[in-house]
């Protein structure tokens, strides 16, 4: 959980853009339409191989739940990694939260006086339509960190240079904090 | 057969029932206040597992019903 300190202003959340998880959503809906367009192309192409059974029918049906439920189980795991991993942009601070799987966490953060400059790139034709991009902040004498594939980086990137310059923009309302 | 599927399923439930408790108790503990949509995402997701694990019950008590119905052991699936 993170701690803010009384004079700390929560400014932007910021989650990566949804073209990063569209692999990942083609795959399970591929994985949950593939048994019934399997059993429906078995059907009508190949019928003696469903045997016709009421047994057949509820070892089927039962191991069809058991596989519904893994998906769902590994499906909701996937959306787990995903939502946790945000950037979360105070006024005295960027914090990098990442999730990279169930059992592994990486928090790190950057104090706004260190932050030297914050570049936003949009890489490419789909970047650029659907309005994502990579945020690169720099410190003096450290590596800093890039924020990847994240909507709205020019956004992001105004507020962390405002921020950065003492210039602290209004705080974000409730309905950006998703 | 009954007593190999009723392994399988106990088997498989057990390790998706620590799994979906490690992910949800994860998700409570790391989700800010304001981040509402794990407030909805987490119930849909107890409610469908608790859903497919009463189907996949039923079907398996069904089974056992049937294997023991002339014509349901399991070789008779496959000789037709």
């Amino acid at each position: 959980m993170i701690e803010f300190s009384a004079d700390e202003k929560l400014l932007l959340v910021v989650r990566r853009h949804w073209y990063a998880y569209a692999r990942h959503v083609s795959i399970f809906a591929a994985l949950l339409i593939a048994p019934s367009a399997a059993l429906l192309f078995a059907s009508v192409r190949f019928p003696f191989l469903l045997p016709a059974t009421p047994l057949a029918e509820a070892l089927g049906k039962f191991f069809l739940a058991l596989y519904l439920l893994t998906l769902v189980t590994v499906i909701f795991v996937v959306w787990l990694t995903h939502y946790l991993t945000a950037w979360i942009i105070t006024n005295r601070r960027v914090i990098a939260i990442r999730q990279r799987g169930l059992f592994h966490r990486e928090v790190s953060e950057m104090a706004m006086e260190r932050i030297e400059n914050v570049t936003a790139e949009t890489p490419g034709f789909i970047a650029t339509v659907l309005d994502f991009g990579n945020v690169k902040i720099e410190t003096a004498g450290e590596s800093g960190f890039t924020i990847a594939t994240v909507a709205g980086c020019d956004r992001a990137r105004d507020i962390i240079l405002k921020c950065s310059q003492g210039n602290l923009p209004a705080a974000e309302p409730a309905s950006k904090k998703n | 057969m009954f007593p190999a599927l009723a392994l399988f399923f106990i088997a498989v439930a057990a390790a998706d029932i620590f799994i979906s408790a490690c992910a949800v108790r994860i998700v409570r503990k790391y989700a800010l206040p304001g981040w509402t949509a794990a407030r909805l995402v987490v119930p849909a997701f107890i409610l469908a597992s608790l859903a497919l694990f009463a189907f996949a019950g039923y079907f398996l008590f069904e089974i056992r019903s049937l294997a023991g119905a002339p014509g349901g052991m399991i070789t008779d699936i496959f000789l037709r």
